[in-house]
This record gives structure tokens, C-alpha cells and sequence, in this order.
């Protein structure tokens, strides 16, 4: 009986030792410093999705304190309050620091062009981390998007639609005065044309000035089966309010960061977008990745408020740059950080793979989600 | 009331009162006596002794004043002892009333003057004397009951020379020492309280009578029932027994085990009055002299007071006393009839259980010696032998295993589990590892083997001859052994042995259920030798050997709670099994995590899509497999645009890029209108 104890003890030791986990190395502090610029809306109307993404930067730099070298990571924050003149001036401020090696960049399409003649000039690499239009790395080198542009969002959204909701009647909604909403709506209405669908009418929309309510009775009367809103969340809520006072309940389908905002500007109006679709970068309910598994954890422990895509890309968003600075000999060799940045390949994000190529375009799954009791939910994955 | 000149006077109210009592009793008594067998209403003794100690004194008065006209006597006992001779030598009828040890006196005056005995017990005291003796309740019955003059004959016991009265015990009788009714919820708890502290005792019995007979045996206790009336140990023999049978009715308690104590307890609460049967765990002897030794002294309780200790010799004498019993009593037992000598001990420990029985607390599980359960261990013997028919159902068995296989027909195979032949040789070696039985085990280990190697050459040579070599998906399923393979085949091993156990239950149903985990695998085996594949034969040869260990592991536990164990258990069999057991488990549980993985895997590919140079893909009934060392995803493409080898290539990219580079994809590709 002895004996057969000892083995069976024996045996479940060498079980338990092989399941042992690797320890992870531990990384000792230079003494040096590496900066990191972060111009974001810390105040204005969209201070909340600045703040919300800054709790994503906050959280990466929980994960990596250190560079691999042990330098450890200083973040220089500058408010933009939302605007391209304070954007552009919190850009030549950080440029003009020798020992910032890179920039993350929160701002809408619309201000992000607005850097693009001057990203060259101060030759700071910059990661974009919301803005979408495909013309933001055009013409520069040192402009690099962590978000899929819309020319390939418009594209999914469109097949989506056409293909497997098998929709072949659409109504597309879309604001003029904005470049990013522009061009997606006509992403999209090109895609969804070739490949046989059919948009019953492209709305454009002015805000406050359209009569929405006899937009969408002529919408209802044609039998439209499915409404395209490339437009702002604010004008989204008009839409589905002015929907609901016409006893109609179209499907919808917005586009990245809808939710979000959404989430932190407009909870109390969820209710009306009910089964509301839209792409985006994220879904709260996919599997974890060991990198976003590590975040979850800090994320909670941090802040248990709401968590959106603008955490979820600040928090990616910074690894990234901190994977490119990671690489260089130099950490404040902006040239190589920028090589590095555009040469990102396999890079585990929090939900999946992400490679950002020498255009400066950044190749990433996007997300369908649907709003579901009041929560987004999650629909399909189009790689 | 009426004078002697026969006029009638005016009653008074007492007369009144006194009158309406009679009638009253004239009443009861003749609907009671018309009842039990249409008996006539009794006579009372004429005159009758009442003798009587300082507690019975009270009772004199009620007794003179008696309504059936019997003159009484009262006598103080001291007084009796002073002239017994005199005073009882022309004594018809005596009341006796007063302590145990008194009334048991008395007795002993009954048989040497041979008067007629009428009792009054002392009320709550002797309370169970007065329902051993079926007595009334209340003073007036008893009153009548005592002056009745239809004194029953009875036995008396004498137990190392003391009157037995109703009962005699030893040790510790479960249950049965209670009267039938009380609360039946109350006694199973009082039963379930005694379940840790059980012990069986050695016993040595000599009955002597016709014939002498010896036996030696352990129970947690014994005890010898006269007057029966009214104790659950009449339950379970008042059809056999009788208080003027010329008998002593013994009665021993000897559950082998925790188990068999709980289902002798909701057995003894809850049989009928009609079930002539000994229960379990119940010995039954009936002699006129039995003498008890035990290896310790033993308190002896005789009608309720520590009286004497073992060795115990007890004898009757028949007929030797007549007493007033109650009218239940008097009613059945005037027709008894003489009995024969009897003796069941059949439930009772003998032979090698005896060892166990060493004054220790009673195991879990019962066990038992070889010749308790020799049918089934001589047809467990057979079982393991290798004959001819064990050799024919087996090639037939795998050869159509095979052919099952390769035509990916469940219903062929399962063809093949209703010939296999291999569940007797595996519950055979269960048992064998159970008890240690030596050749129990070589032979059936021996007859697995063969049956093993034949299997795996069928199918071997089967594979050989056809060219063809397909993957079926039974075969698939059987390739990737998990833990859940285990719980089959546990289940199927404890449904084998549990079925052989109980010759009722038909013997097939467990064969097949057996042969679900067995045939299949080996034929997959021997395919994958066949084919000269390691891995094949590997996976499928795995899952055998888990359902195999399965299987036995589960029989022999099987075998032990159903109380086979050996009365001196060894506990390497066991050791050795469960030691395979949690081998087997380890490589088991990891195949089961990565099941687990590859489903979820699997399972969230229903919701993965991909944009291929401007083409919308849906991936529908993703499936991961293994196959020479390379994982192959398999998987349905739904798309509207014509794909080109390009599109392919590049989807191919994306899936390496993002799942995994070894992947080998199979795409069946569905265009959608």
C-alpha cells in the first residue's frame, strides 16, 4: 500500500511540474526615459471618448512599463479639445522635443487630414488612432492608421448587407460637411451597386435643417429594407427618434465608433437604436487573446466604468508604438521608430491579429456588432 | 335490586352504576368472543387466591369487589412464603400481581402446585409483560382477563435457570427489540444512530432436541422471543412460533455490512404481516435446549433486567404452567400445533466470513466467502476459458466490425457489438482482481488477450486485402479518445457486472453495452496496423485500453458494493486497478482539453468572414482534425462571386495569417445565387 501511494505521488507531481507555466522575465530599469506624445480631447464635447481612451493608454502602460531595454515610458500629454488648430499646434509642440519618440494621434478624420502637409515636415511618427480615411496615409510617410479605413469598411458593410442579409434595397444617409461620413457612404453605395443591390435614394443630410419624419415616410413607402448611416451619432439618434414617431423600425446600420459614443454620450437614447448594427474595431463579446486577457484584468481593476472602442484602441494603439520604438537601437531614432511603426506584422492585438504595412495602412479584422438589450453584441468577423 | 324472596326493591344509584357496568361487560365480551371465532362467553373461576406484595396491595379491594361473583383471597406474599404448602396446596386458580422477580416466584409455585395463573401487571412498569401477554390496558380488563377461566397452557423457559417470561437478549439487537407499534420513522432513526458502532460478535450455538447441532457464526446480537405479541421480532417468525410449541425461538441479527444493516432495517419496517419469510441479515433458530457461548461474557437480559451472562443455557419446559393471556393471544395460539426443530442461518456469517467477524465494526460493503456465492463464481471460471465459440464470435464479430467500419454504417457495427464475446472474460477478471483469485485472473487475462490479437489480425488482414482506404467518420470517432470515452465505459463495466450478478436481467443487453466500447476501437486498431499508420493504431489502441480499464475498474467496484468482496480482503487488486485508472486518466483528460479547444475553435469559425479581393466569403461547418501529424481544417465557403485560384491563395493567406500557418485547409466551396 506504501509503495502504490509513492508512485501515485510521484506520478502526480511530474503531472503538476510539466503543467507549470514559464516564469515571465523580469525587466530591470535602466535609469533612462522614453517619451511618448498623446494629443487627445481631454476637453470639449469630446473630452469623454478622450478620456476614455487615455484609460487605454493608461492600461498598455500597465502591461509594458518598461521598453525591453528597461527605459521606461513617459507619457506627454496635449489637449486638442477636439479641434484641427489645437491639434496642429499640440503637434508642432511635441515635434519641436527631441526625446518624444513617437505620437499617438485621437482626432477625427477631418483633423487628421489637416496634419497631413505637415507630418513630413516634422518627421514625427504618428499613429492614428480613430481616424478612417483612406487619404490619411496618402501622400506622407510618417502618418500610420491603427483603424481600417473606409474604403474597406464601406466595402463589408455593403457585402454584409448584399450577401448575407441578402437586402437588395437600401437607403443611404450621409453628412456633406464630413470627409470621413463623404466618403463612406460612397464606399459604400459603389460596393453595394456592383454587386447588384439597389440604393433607393442617398440622403444627405443637414443637421438640424432636414425634416427627417417625411424622409423617412417616402423611405417606408418605397420598401426599403435597410438604412446605410454614414452620419454622426447625434444625427443617427435623430434618425431612429424620428423613426419611432412614424411607427417604423428599419434595420440600420451605422459605422465604427457609433457605439461607442453612443455608450458614453447617448445612453439614455439606447433604447431607440435597439437592433441597430455597425462595424467597428471591436466586440465586447469575442474571445480574449492573452494581450487583451492582460488588459481586461487591469481594465477592471482600474475602472470598472464603461470600457468602448476608444479604450480598446488607445490601449492598442500604444503597444504598437511601443512595439516599434521596441526595435529601434535608438529608441529616439524617429526615423526608425517610424520604419518599425509601418513595418508592424503578426502583431497580437486584443482581439486578433494586426499588421500595419509600409503604406501606412493598418490590416486588421472588422467587427459587426448589433445593439441587443441594450448591449452590443456580436455578429460576424470579416478578415 | 332483586331480594331473596324475589320481589325487587328500588335500586340504589351505585347498584345503578354497577348494573350498567355489567351489562356493559356482557356486552363487549359477547361481541368480542362472538368475533374471534365465535368462542362463547367465558366462565370466572369461582374463588380464586390473590396474592399480592406491597406495591399490588391496592388492587384487592377492586378484586373482591369483582362483578363476576369470584370469592378472592387475598394473600400477602410474606405471609405465602411462610406457608406456601398450605396455603397453595388446594389453590385452583392464583392472581398474582407485583415485581418481576415475584411474578417469576410465583411461576416457579405454579409448577409445583399446578394451579392456574392469572396476572396483573404493574401499570406503566410492566408495561411490556402486558403487551407481551396481549393483557388489557386498564384495571377493570385485567380484572377480567385474570378471573377468566380459561387458563392457556404454556411453555416456560428457563435460561440458566431463570424464568423466561416474554424475552431473552444478547448484545445489540437492531430494531426488532421494539414493540410493533411504535412510530416507524422513530425506530429507523434510533436503527440508522447504531450504524457506526455495529459489531459482529462470535457466536457458538449448540441446539439440542432430535438431533445435536453445533454452529458457529457472529451476529450483533440475539434474541429469544416467547410471548411474541406486540415486539417486531415476532414480525419476522410469529407464523412459525407459538408459546406452547415445545420450542425455544431464536432469533440472530447479523448484517454483513453498512448496506446490508440499512436494507435490513427498511426491510423489518416495512414487510407485511402476510411475508412468511426469514429477512436478510436474520438467523432463525428453533430448538428445545440451546445453549450460547460467546468468546467474551455477554450481559444477558432477560424480560428487561441484566439477569445473567454467557454462556447462556436455556431450555423449555412444555406445558408447564397455565395463565390468563390476553384474548388476541388466547384466540390464535389454542390451535397451534406442535413444530419441528428448525434451523435457518443461511444469512448468518460461516466459514471464512467468520474471520472477518473478529468482534470489528461492519465494513461498508458486505463481503463474502466463495461458497455463499458458488454458482457465480463457478460460471465466472467458466467464462474465463478459452473455447471455441469464444474464437468464432470474435473473428465474426470484428470482421464485421470492420466491414462497418469502412462502409461508415453504425448499424453494421453495432451488428458486431451484439456477437462480441467479450464482456465474460473482462467482468471474470474483475472478480478475479476483486478476490484475488489467481487463476480467476490469469485465465482471463489470457482470454482478453487472445481475443485482442485476433481482433486486431482480422481487421489487420481485412485492411490489407482492400485497397481502398478511406477515413470514415465512425473511424474518426474513434481516434480521438477522451474522458468522456472513460465514463462510457465505466458505465458499461458496472452494467455488465451488475447483470451478472442477477440471473433475471437479460445477460445480452450488458454485452453490448460492453462490446460499444471494445470492438470498434480494435477494429479501428487494427486497421491502423493494417495500414502501417503508428498513429492511428496509436489513438484508437488508447481509447481500447481506456474502455478496457474502464470497464474492469468498474466491475470490480461493482462487485464490491454488490458484497462480493472476500471475507479477507486484499486490497492489491483494487490498488492495481485504480493505479491504471488515473494513468489512463492524465492522457485522457488532456485529449478531452484539447476536444474541448478544437469545438470552440470550430465553433467560432460559424461566425468568421473574409474579404478576398473584393469577394464576401462565409465560412459555414468549420472542422478540425488530426492527421499524421498535421491539423486539418475543413470547411463549407458560401460565396456569390466566382472564386479564382488567386482568390483561393489569398484566402488561404488570410486564415495562415491569422490562425495558424500549419493549418491544411479543405474548402468546399457553395455559390450562392
Amino acid at each position: 500500500m506504501k509503495k502504490f501511494l509513492i508512485i501515485v505521488l510521484l506520478f502526480s507531481f511530474i503531472i503538476l511540474a510539466s503543467s507549470c507555466k514559464k516564469k515571465e522575465v523580469r525587466i530591470l530599469p535602466s535609469g533612462n526615459t522614453v517619451k511618448i506624445g498623446i494629443i487627445a480631447p481631454m476637453s470639449g464635447p469630446e473630452q469623454t471618448s478622450g478620456e476614455n481612451a487615455m484609460l487605454g493608454i493608461r492600461t498598455a502602460l500597465q502591461i509594458q512599463p518598461y521598453l525591453n531595454n528597461g527605459d521606461k515610458v513617459e507619457l506627454i500629454v496635449e489637449d486638442n479639445g477636439g479641434t484641427t488648430e489645437q491639434t496642429l499646434s499640440a503637434l508642432t509642440k511635441l515635434s519641436g522635443q527631441e526625446d518624444i519618440a513617437g505620437v499617438l494621434l485621437m482626432a477625427k478624420s477631418n483633423t487628421v487630414l489637416a496634419t497631413v502637409p505637415v507630418a513630413d515636415q516634422h518627421k514625427m511618427p504618428i499613429l492614428a488612432l480613430i481616424a478612417t480615411h483612406p487619404d490619411i496615409t496618402k501622400n506622407n510617410r510618417f502618418i500610420a492608421q491603427l483603424g481600417f479605413d473606409d474604403n474597406y469598411q464601406g466595402k463589408v458593410a455593403a457585402l454584409y448587407v448584399r450577401d448575407e442579409m441578402l437586402f437588395d434595397r437600401v437607403a443611404v444617409f450621409s453628412e456633406p460637411e464630413n470627409a470621413h461620413f463623404a466618403y463612406l457612404a460612397n464606399a459604400f453605395i459603389q460596393e453595394y451597386t456592383f454587386v447588384g443591390g439597389k440604393i433607393i435614394e442617398h440622403v444627405i443630410v443637414e443637421p438640424e435643417k432636414t425634416e427627417l419624419g417625411k424622409i423617412l415616410e417616402r423611405l417606408r413607402g418605397k420598401n426599403v429594407q435597410l438604412l446605410y448611416l454614414a452620419v454622426s451619432p447625434k444625427m443617427v439618434i435623430r434618425l431612429a427618434r424620428a423613426a419611432a414617431e412614424i411607427g417604423w423600425k428599419p434595420k440600420m446600420m451605422g459605422s465604427d465608433g457609433l457605439m461607442a459614443h453612443i455608450v458614453l454620450q447617448h445612453r439614455d437614447d439606447i433604447k431607440l437604436v435597439e437592433g441597430m448594427m455597425a462595424t467597428d474595431f471591436y466586440s465586447s463579446s469575442q474571445p480574449k487573446t492573452k494581450y487583451s486577457r492582460k488588459a481586461w484584468n487591469f481594465f477592471k481593476k482600474n475602472s470598472p466604468g464603461q470600457l468602448t472602442t476608444y479604450t480598446a484602441l488607445g490601449c492598442e494603439g500604444t503597444s504598437i508604438l511601443l512595439h516599434a520604438v521596441d526595435r529601434c537601437e535608438n529608441k529616439k531614432d524617429r526615423e526608425c521608430v517610424n520604419r518599425m511603426l509601418r513595418d508592424t506584422q503578426k502583431f497580437d492585438g486584443l482581439l486578433g491579429k494586426i499588421a500595419i504595412h509600409d503604406n501606412g495602412k493598418a490590416e486588421r479584422p472588422i467587427f459587426l456588432n448589433i445593439i441587443k438589450n441594450q448591449a452590443m453584441k456580436f455578429l460576424v468577423k470579416v478578415h | 335490586m332483586f331480594t331473596s324472596e324475589g320481589h325487587m326493591d328500588k335500586i340504589t344509584d351505585c347498584e345503578q352504576q354497577l348494573l350498567e357496568k355489567i351489562i356493559k361487560r356482557i356486552d363487549n365480551n359477547k361481541n368480542h368472543y362472538l368475533t374471534e371465532g365465535n368462542l362463547p362467553m367465558p366462565d370466572y373461576v369461582k374463588s380464586a387466591l390473590f396474592v399480592y406484595t406491597e406495591e399490588s396491595s391496592s388492587f384487592i379491594e377492586p378484586l373482591q369487589q369483582n362483578p363476576y361473583g369470584t370469592t378472592i383471597n387475598p394473600v400477602a406474599y410474606e405471609a405465602l412464603q411462610k406457608d406456601a404448602v398450605n396455603i397453595l396446596h388446594e389453590a385452583s386458580h392464583v392472581v398474582i400481581s407485583g415485581s418481576m422477580t415475584f411474578l417469576k416466584e410465583m411461576v416457579h409455585f405454579a409448577i409445583e402446585y399446578r394451579f392456574s395463573l392469572g396476572l396483573i401487571p404493574l401499570l406503566p412498569e410492566q408495561k411490556n409483560l402486558a403487551r407481551s401477554l396481549s393483557l388489557p390496558d386498564d384495571l377493570e380488563g385485567l380484572i377480567d382477563t385474570a378471573l377468566r377461566q380459561d387458563a392457556q397452557e404454556s411453555d416456560i423457559i428457563f435460561c440458566n435457570d431463570n424464568i423466561l417470561f416474554f424475552k431473552a437478549s444478547i448484545g445489540r439487537i437492531p430494531l426488532i427489540d421494539n414493540p410493533v407499534r411504535t412510530n416507524r420513522l422513530w425506530m429507523f432513526w434510533k436503527g440508522l444512530r447504531n450504524l457506526w458502532t455495529l459489531r459482529l460478535l462470535p457466536f457458538t450455538i449448540t441446539a439440542s432436541g432430535e438431533k445435536k447441532t453445533v454452529i458457529k457464526t457472529a451476529a450483533c446480537g440475539c434474541m429469544i422471543v416467547q410471548y411474541h405479541k406486540g415486539s417486531l421480532a415476532s414480525r419476522l417468525i410469529f407464523h412459525d412460533s407459538s408459546f406452547i410449541d415445545g420450542m425455544i425461538s431464536l432469533v440472530l441479527v447479523a448484517p454483513f455490512s453498512m448496506i446490508d444493516y440499512f436494507r435490513f432495517l427498511v426491510n423489518t419496517l416495512t414487510r407485511s404481516e402476510d411475508d412468511t419469510t426469514i429477512p436478510e441479515s436474520t438467523g432463525y433458530i428453533k430448538y428445545p435446549e440451546i445453549t450460547i457461548e460467546t468468546e467474551e461474557p455477554l450481559q444477558v437480559e432477560i424480560d428487561g433486567e441484566q439477569t445473567t451472562t454467557t454462556p447462556l443455557h436455556c431450555r423449555v419446559l412444555p406445558g408447564a404452567i397455565r395463565i390468563n393471556l390476553g384474548v388476541e393471544v388466547a384466540g390464535n395460539d389454542i390451535k397451534a400445533k406442535k413444530v419441528k426443530e428448525r434451523i435457518n442461518i443461511k444469512a448468518l456469517p460461516a466459514g471464512k466470513e467468520l474471520l472477518k467477524a473478529k468482534n470489528a465494526k461492519i465494513p461498508l460493503f458486505t463481503y463474502a466467502s466463495e461458497e455463499r456465492f458458488k454458482d457465480l463464481f463457478t460460471a465466472l471460471r467458466d467464462d474465463a476459458r478459452i473455447g471455441v465459440i469464444f474464437i468464432v464470435l470474435m473473428l465474426l464479430s470484428t470482421i464485421l466490425a470492420t466491414t462497418g467500419l469502412y462502409l461508415n454504417s453504425a448499424s453494421v457495427i453495432i451488428g458486431a457489438m451484439v456477437l462480441a464475446p467479450l464482456m465474460a472474460p473482462i467482468v471474470s477478471l474483475a472478480m478475479g482482481l476483486l478476490r484475488q483469485d489467481e487463476y480467476l485472473i490469469q485465465r482471463s487475462i489470457g482470454t482478453i488477450g487472445l481475443g485482442i490479437f485476433l481482433a486486431l489480425m482480422t481487421a489487420a488482414v481485412m485492411t490489407q486485402l482492400l485497397s481502398y482506404k478511406p477515413v470514415t467518420g465512425e473511424m474518426e470517432a474513434r481516434l480521438s479518445p477522451t474522458v468522456l470515452d472513460l465514463i462510457v465505459a465505466i458505465t458499461a463495466g458496472a452494467a455488465g457486472a451488475y447483470t451478472k450478478s442477477y440471473r433475471e436481467i437479460l445477460q445480452s443487453l450488458a454485452g453490448v453495452a460492453i462490446a460499444v466500447a471494445l470492438v470498434p476501437p480494435l477494429a479501428v486498431a487494427g486497421i491502423g496496423i493494417g495500414r502501417l499508420d503508428p498513429e492511428f493504431f496509436g489513438q484508437a489502441f488508447l481509447l481500447f485500453s481506456t474502455n478496457l480499464v474502464g470497464i474492469t475498474v468498474a466491475a470490480t467496484l461493482t462487485f464490491r458494493v454488490l458484497g462480493y468482496s472476500p471475507a479477507v480482503k486484499s486490497k492489491r487488486g483494487i490498488s492495481i486497478v485504480l493505479l491504471l485508472l488515473v494513468m489512463i486518466t492524465v492522457p485522457l483528460y488532456l485529449s478531452y482539453n484539447r476536444i474541448v479547444k478544437t469545438r470552440g475553435f470550430e465553433q467560432s469559425w460559424q461566425d468568421e468572414r473574409f474579404l478576398v479581393h473584393g469577394k464576401y466569403l462565409i465560412i459555414k461547418n468549420a472542422h478540425l482534425s488530426e492527421y499524421s501529424n498535421k491539423d486539418i481544417l475543413s470547411m463549407d465557403v458560401l460565396a456569390r462571386d466566382q472564386l479564382t485560384r488567386s482568390d483561393l491563395a489569398e484566402l488561404k493567406r488570410k486564415i495562415s495569417y491569422n490562425f495558424s500557418e500549419e493549418l491544411v485547409i479543405r474548402a468546399n466551396v457553395i455559390y450562392i445565387p
